[in-house]
């Protein structure tokens, strides 16, 4: 096994694990009989903990794989930040800000997406004095896609909790 | 991939099926 795979397997098995935590912890906290909508992080949990680092393994799904993890940060960012504001109690202080809202799961969320990213960029790097992301920074595969979308999808899911209420 | 690219087919169909998805959710959830 050469450098690259073994990076590569490390950075799966990162992935396996973070994303089976996170899913296990939400379980424990929201089970999904308890409530409709806890359904949405037991799928999202299951796809990323098994399903991802499946089809980060091959060059053919790399791309589906790296799509689904963004897309899969971006909605638990925004479900979790919705049910923070919802939640929230008391006043706004950095401690309570840190402590009492979903910003360290959400913070996770990122730091999987941080993995998949590089498991992505991994799959490309050549030698180690490639130059870093090529192209317009808001085309796809660079952060700026990401960004919009993100924006985008809070916006759509923003409409709907106020239109036609 | 390819069809998937900017105003291609295939961005039109994931476009047109997931907007009213999110708007949907963000319309309906309630925590």
């Amino acid at each position: 096994m050469n450098q690259k795979k073994s990076l590569k397997a490390t950075l799966i098995l990162a992935l396996f694990f973070l994303t089976f935590g996170g899913w296990c912890l939400h379980l424990r906290i929201h089970p999904p009989g308890k409530n409709s909508w806890n359904i949405i992080p037991f799928i999202t949990g299951l796809v990323g903990a098994f399903c991802l680092p499946l089809l980060f393994c091959f060059r053919r799904t790399l791309s589906l794989a790296y799509i689904l993890s963004g897309f899969i940060a971006i909605l638990g960012t925004i479900l979790m930040a919705h049910f923070s504001i919802i939640h929230f109690q008391g006043p706004l202080t950095l401690a309570s800000l840190f402590l009492n809202t979903t910003l360290p799961d959400i913070a996770i969320l990122w730091g999987r997406f941080a993995i998949s990213r590089s498991l992505f960029q991994l799959e490309f790097l050549k030698s180690e004095t490639d130059i870093g992301p090529k192209g317009h920074f808001f085309r796809y595969p660079n952060m700026g896609w990401w960004w919009a979308h993100f924006f985008s999808v809070s916006f759509i899911y923003f409409l709907g909790i106020v239109l036609f209420k | 991939m390819e069809q998937f690219r900017f105003l291609k087919p295939g961005w039109w169909v994931v476009h047109v099926i997931a907007i009213p998805l999110v708007f949907w959710l963000g319309h309906t959830i309630r925590f």
